[in-house]
C-alpha cells in the first residue's frame, strides 16, 4: 500500500530581547553558570513577574508576518510540571487566548508553492538548561529561564521531510528579516518538535500521531522525519499499529526511542496567571508595529524570479539575506544600474568577501550607493572589471567613495584612443616574433593584448586594445 | 475527591522524590487538605459569570533594559541544598 505522512511543527524561537521576558536579567547567551539569574526568573517565593514589553511587540510582528489574526487583549497562564529545570515547576506560557491565531507560512518545494497554516503563535518563557558535564551528577543553569520564545504551532499540512525543511528555513528567513531572533541554531535559538503520522495514499483520515523531541537543526529535522515515517510505516505493514506517544530522537545514533507513552501523558493543569494583568494591544501600536514589516523573503523571491529574471537558485540565495536583498533592491531603485549586474556583484564578489571574512554585510562599509558608483564606473569604462574587484575590497573597509579609492590607487582606465595607439604600435614594434608569427597564420592577439597590458601599466581599456590590435595587424 | 496512594507515588516518581514509604501517608493527608479546599471552591456559583479577561487592569510592563543585580554566591549558593559549579547540583536526571 502506498502511504502519505502528515507532519505538524511546533516551532519555538528565542527573541532576542536584551532582557528577560518577566524580568530584568540580561537574556544574552554564554553568561557563566547562574550570572544572570535573579528572585523572579529563579522562582523565588514571593517574587513577581513583569512582561517585556518588547516580547509583546516582537511576538506579534511575527504573527502579523504570518497572516494571523493578533488577539489585542490576551493573557498569561502558567503550564504545571516538575523539571529541575523549572524553578517554579510551572511556566508562564499563554493557553486558550494566544497573542497570534490562523496564519499562512508560503513555502517553495521544488519550484511549486505551498502553504502550511498556522494554528497559534504564543509567548513563553524558556526554562533553564541541565549541565551533564560539570560534576558527577547534573548541575542546573538558570540562566536561560526566562529567556523569552515564540512558539509557533502549524496545522498537519505538511506531507513530507522535504517541505517540512522549506518551512523551517522559510521561518527561519522571516525572523532574521523581522530581526527579532537571532537565528543561531548552533545556540539553540530555533527549536522544533515534530509531530508525525501516516495515513493511506488518498485519505482524508489522520493516523495517530507521534511526537518526537531534540530536534536541534533543519537538517535534523529532516533525518528525524524520514526515520519516523518509516518506522510508522514498517509497524503497520507488519500488523501493528501506531501508539500515540512521544519519543527522543537521537541524531548520532540516527533513530529515536519512547520518552513516553499515552497513559503518562502530561496534565499541565493550564491556569491563568494570577500573578500577570492583562495586555491589551490598541490599535496604534499594532500599526507601529505593521508599519515595522519590511518586504518579506518569499515575496522578494518571487519578485527576483519575475521582475529581474533570476534563476531560482540566484533568487533564492538573495531573499534568504534581508541585507543581500536589501542592497539589491537600493541598488536596482537608484536606476543607475541593471538588478542583474547588482545582483551578479553581491552573489559572486560580495559573497565571497564576506565568507572568507566571515562578516555580514551589515558590519561593513559597503553600501548600497556605493556599489552602484562602483559599477557605473565599469559601465562606463573609468576602471576595469579586474580593477572593480580592487576597490570592492576598500570598499568594505574604508568610508573612501568608489570614486576616491579608484584615484588613490591609480585604478583609471586609459581610455584615450591615441594613448592605447601610441602603445600598441611600441609594443608592435618591439614584437617582431609575434608579427611574424600572424604572418604565419597564429592566433597571436591574446600574447599581444598582454604585452599592451603591461606597456600601460594594466590601465589600457582592454576592449579598445583588443580593437586597436585587431586594425593594426590587418594593415600588416 | 480523595487523594489515593497511588497518586502520590505516581507524584513522587515525576517530582523524582526519593520513595522511601513512611513520608507517603503524611503527603497523602497534607494533599488531601489541599484538595478538599478546592472542593470547597466548587461550591462557588460561576454560572452567570462570562470567561473573560478582565481588562480593568492592563498593560505592566518593563522595558527591555538589562539589570544585573545578584551573583550566584548571592543568590543561589545560600538557596540551594547543595552548590557546585555554580548552580544547584541534582541527581543526574540522565542514564
Amino acid at each position: 500500500m502506498k502511504y502519505e505522512a502528515v507532519i505538524g511543527l511546533e516551532v519555538h524561537a528565542e527573541l532576542s530581547t536584551k532582557s528577560k521576558i518577566y524580568c530584568s536579567c540580561p537574556a544574552k547567551f554564554g553568561a557563566g553558570i547562574n550570572r544572570n539569574t535573579c528572585p523572579v526568573c529563579t522562582g523565588m517565593p514571593g517574587a513577581l513577574p513583569v512582561l517585556n514589553r518588547q516580547v509583546v511587540h516582537y511576538a506579534a510582528k511575527m504573527g502579523l508576518a504570518t497572516g494571523c489574526t493578533i488577539n489585542q487583549v490576551c493573557k498569561a497562564d502558567r503550564k504545571n510540571y516538575f523539571y529541575p529545570d523549572l524553578p517554579k515547576a510551572y511556566q508562564i506560557s499563554q493557553f486558550d487566548v494566544p497573542i497570534c491565531e490562523n496564519g499562512e507560512v508560503y513555502f517553495y518545494v521544488d519550484g511549486e508553492k505551498k502553504c502550511c497554516r498556522l494554528e497559534r503563535i504564543h509567548f513563553e518563557e524558556d526554562a533553564g538548561k541541565l549541565l551533564h558535564e560539570e560534576i558527577d551528577g547534573t548541575v542546573v543553569d538558570f540562566n536561560r529561564c526566562g529567556v523569552p520564545l515564540i512558539e509557533m504551532v502549524t496545522r498537519p499540512d505538511l506531507r513530507s521531510s522535504a517541505e517540512a525543511k522549506e518551512f523551517l528555513e522559510t521561518i527561519k528567513t522571516t525572523l532574521s528579516y523581522l530581526d527579532i531572533c537571532d537565528c543561531k541554531m548552533e545556540e539553540g535559538s530555533i527549536r522544533c518538535d515534530i509531530n508525525v503520522s501516516i495515513r493511506p495514499w488518498g485519505s482524508a483520515e489522520l493516523g495517530t500521531r507521534v511526537e518526537m523531541k531534540n530536534v536541534n537543526t533543519f537538517s535534523g529535522a529532516v533525518r528525524a522525519i524520514d526515520y519516523e515515517v518509516k518506522r510508522q510505516i514498517d509497524l503497520v505493514e507488519a500488523g501493528g499499529t501506531v501508539q500515540q506517544e512521544t519519543r527522543r530522537w537521537d541524531d548520532v545514533k540516527m533513530k529515536n526511542t519512547v520518552m513516553r507513552t499515552k497513559e503518562d501523558a502530561q496534565d499541565y493543569r493550564y491556569f491563568p496567571d494570577p500573578d500577570l494583568i492583562a495586555v491589551e494591544i490598541d490599535d496604534a501600536w499594532l500599526e507601529r508595529i505593521r508599519s515595522e514589516i519590511p518586504e518579506l523573503p518569499v515575496s522578494r523571491y518571487e519578485r527576483y524570479l519575475n521582475e529581474y529574471g533570476m534563476t531560482a537558485m540566484e533568487a533564492r540565495q538573495l531573499s534568504d539575506s534581508f541585507a543581500k536583498a536589501t542592497m539589491l533592491d537600493e541598488a536596482a531603485a537608484s536606476g543607475r544600474v541593471k538588478p542583474k549586474a547588482a545582483a551578479n556583484w553581491i552573489l559572486s564578489d560580495i559573497s565571497k568577501y564576506l565568507n572568507d571574512t566571515e562578516k555580514n554585510l551589515e558590519d561593513t562599509a559597503l553600501t548600497a550607493d556605493k556599489l552602484v558608483d562602483l559599477i557605473s564606473l565599469i559601465d562606463s569604462g573609468t576602471i576595469s572589471g579586474n580593477a572593480g574587484k580592487k576597490v570592492l575590497v576598500q570598499l568594505f573597509e574604508t568610508d573612501e567613495t568608489a570614486e576616491q579609492i579608484v584615484e588613490r590607487l591609480g585604478l583609471r582606465q586609459v581610455s584615450d584612443e591615441s594613448a592605447i595607439l601610441a602603445i600598441v604600435q611600441d609594443v608592435l614594434a618591439k614584437n617582431e616574433k609575434a608579427v611574424s608569427d600572424f604572418k604565419a597564420g597564429k592566433n597571436v592577439t591574446g600574447f599581444l593584448v598582454g604585452q599592451c597590458m603591461k606597456a600601460s601599466k594594466g590601465q589600457g581599456n582592454p576592449q579598445m586594445i583588443n580593437k586597436l590590435i585587431a586594425t593594426e595587424l590587418a594593415k600588416l | 475527591m480523595a487523594i489515593t496512594r497511588q497518586e502520590i507515588e505516581h507524584i513522587a516518581v515525576l517530582a523524582r522524590l526519593d520513595s522511601t514509604g513512611g513520608i507517603f501517608d503524611r503527603l497523602a493527608e497534607d494533599m488531601q487538605g489541599i484538595v478538599g479546599m478546592v472542593d470547597k471552591l466548587q461550591e462557588l456559583q460561576l454560572d452567570n459569570i462570562d470567561d473573560v479577561i478582565d481588562t480593568e487592569r492592563k498593560n505592566a510592563f518593563h522595558e527591555d533594559v538589562p539589570v544585573t543585580v545578584f551573583t550566584p554566591d548571592q543568590l543561589i549558593a545560600p538557596n540551594a541544598p547543595t552548590f557546585e559549579a555554580g548552580g544547584v547540583s541534582v541527581p543526574r536526571v540522565v542514564e
